[in-house]
């Protein structure tokens, strides 16, 4: 009972930073003329505008989606951790992994905070598309972002320093829940988050290979 | 038992990365060769291209501007672009315009009549197989269009809905 309550607080907690992040970054970042400046090549100003107004329209399904992304993404990587804990004990831990997932997911919001400031004061001529395909501390940022094919793109910006905190903070709070040594916890969390992790690259390589034009 | 459905999760999730990644390989270089096709404007004769509205020779597509748009009737950008040709009939004399589709002959008819295709010379609604329009051009989505010079060469290539003045400024 305690536990569910902690996970729960934990997630408000999470779901409440990451929704003012992502209205500070509308208010902010997204403005019009971003649009306009973005698009302008290729459609009228009239289609442009109709865009804004459809995507002003539709702004709040972005919050809304926040906390059932945040949902999906914690129950798979509390059901990859929950079958490797499976495979090595034969027992279940996905409560205790969800809470785990929860806390470790908090390092991801450094990026996000780090890619609003670094638009709002450092490079302050942007289109949409460089908001796109920044993320501060990838394997992206060693390349030209606009000369690589699109299904180098995700693994590239996966591949980052934030990611490998949250592999650390995963095997942590797997120390912590199932008292596990830390090397026995990380090896866990590579074993089978890092498979999953993986299989959902590799999955979205192939459906970006496959289906962009 | 226990033991024998680890090993199949652990071998069933290595099998399943191991397809993804040999399907990527292979989707990766047929993709390229298909899209370093599109260089060039395909040869049309070589391609059964109905024509729900009117007969058009294939060997036009030599010695002028083209513009090829891969449509489908019922997407609204490919609505506007045919609108728009349809407006502009005149901005595209010096090139012939090429709208190939996948759709069923009924609905590409119904479509060139409502927005008046049938009524420019040098406008084209062609139909053509899923299997052809991949082959010939690679992965699109719709509206996706090319443009070629006189020299049979690739002018410009845009991905989705797109203004006059950008199609004209490379015809």
């Amino acid at each position: 009972m305690v536990l569910r309550q902690v996970n729960v607080f934990r997630f408000l907690f999470l779901c409440a930073l990451a929704l003012i992040i992502q209205w500070a970054f509308q208010y902010f970042l997204i403005s019009d003329q971003l649009y306009f400046n973005s698009l302008s090549n290729q459609l009228t100003y009239e289609r442009i505008q109709e865009l804004i107004d459809q995507s002003k329209e539709w702004q709040w399904l972005g919050y809304v989606l926040v906390p059932v992304l945040y949902l999906v993404k914690f129950g798979l990587v509390a059901g990859c951790l929950g079958i490797g804990y499976f495979f090595a004990t034969s027992q279940f831990a996905f409560k205790r992994f969800f809470g785990v997932a929860i806390q470790a997911e908090l390092v991801f919001l450094i990026p996000i905070l780090f890619k609003l400031l670094w638009f709002l004061f450092v490079q302050t001529d942007f289109d949409l598309t460089a908001i796109g395909q920044f993320y501060p501390l990838s394997a992206l940022t060693l390349f030209n972002a606009s000369e690589l094919p699109p299904y180098y793109l995700y693994p590239l910006q996966v591949l980052n320093l934030f990611e490998v905190a949250y592999w650390f903070l995963l095997a942590y709070g797997v120390t912590q829940t199932l008292e596990m040594p830390f090397s026995k916890a990380f090896s866990l969390v590579l074993s089978s988050y890092g498979i999953g992790l993986l299989l959902w690259i590799t999955g979205v390589v192939f459906i970006t290979v496959t289906y962009t034009s | 038992m226990k033991t024998g459905l680890k090993y199949s999760v652990v071998i069933g999730v290595l099998l399943l990365i191991g397809y993804f990644l040999s399907r990527t390989v292979s989707a990766v270089s047929s993709t390229n060769e298909l899209k370093a096709k599109r260089q060039t404007v395909p040869d049309f004769s070589q391609l059964a291209i109905q024509m729900p509205s009117k007969t058009v020779p294939k060997t036009r597509l030599k010695g002028r501007t083209n513009v090829i748009i891969l449509f489908n009737p019922d997407c609204e950008h490919c609505q506007y672009e045919a609108a728009e040709i349809s407006k502009n009939g005149d901005a595209f004399k010096k090139a012939d315009v090429w709208m190939l589709t996948t759709e069923k002959p009924a609905r590409v008819r119904a479509f060139t009549k409502q927005f008046g295709l049938d009524t420019l010379a040098n406008v084209c609604v062609g139909i053509l197989t899923p299997d052809e329009l991949y082959k010939t051009f690679g992965p699109t989505a719709v509206p996706h269009l090319l443009i070629y010079g006189p020299d049979g060469n690739l002018r410009k290539e845009y991905k989705g809905e797109t203004k006059l003045e950008a199609i004209l400024k490379y015809l």
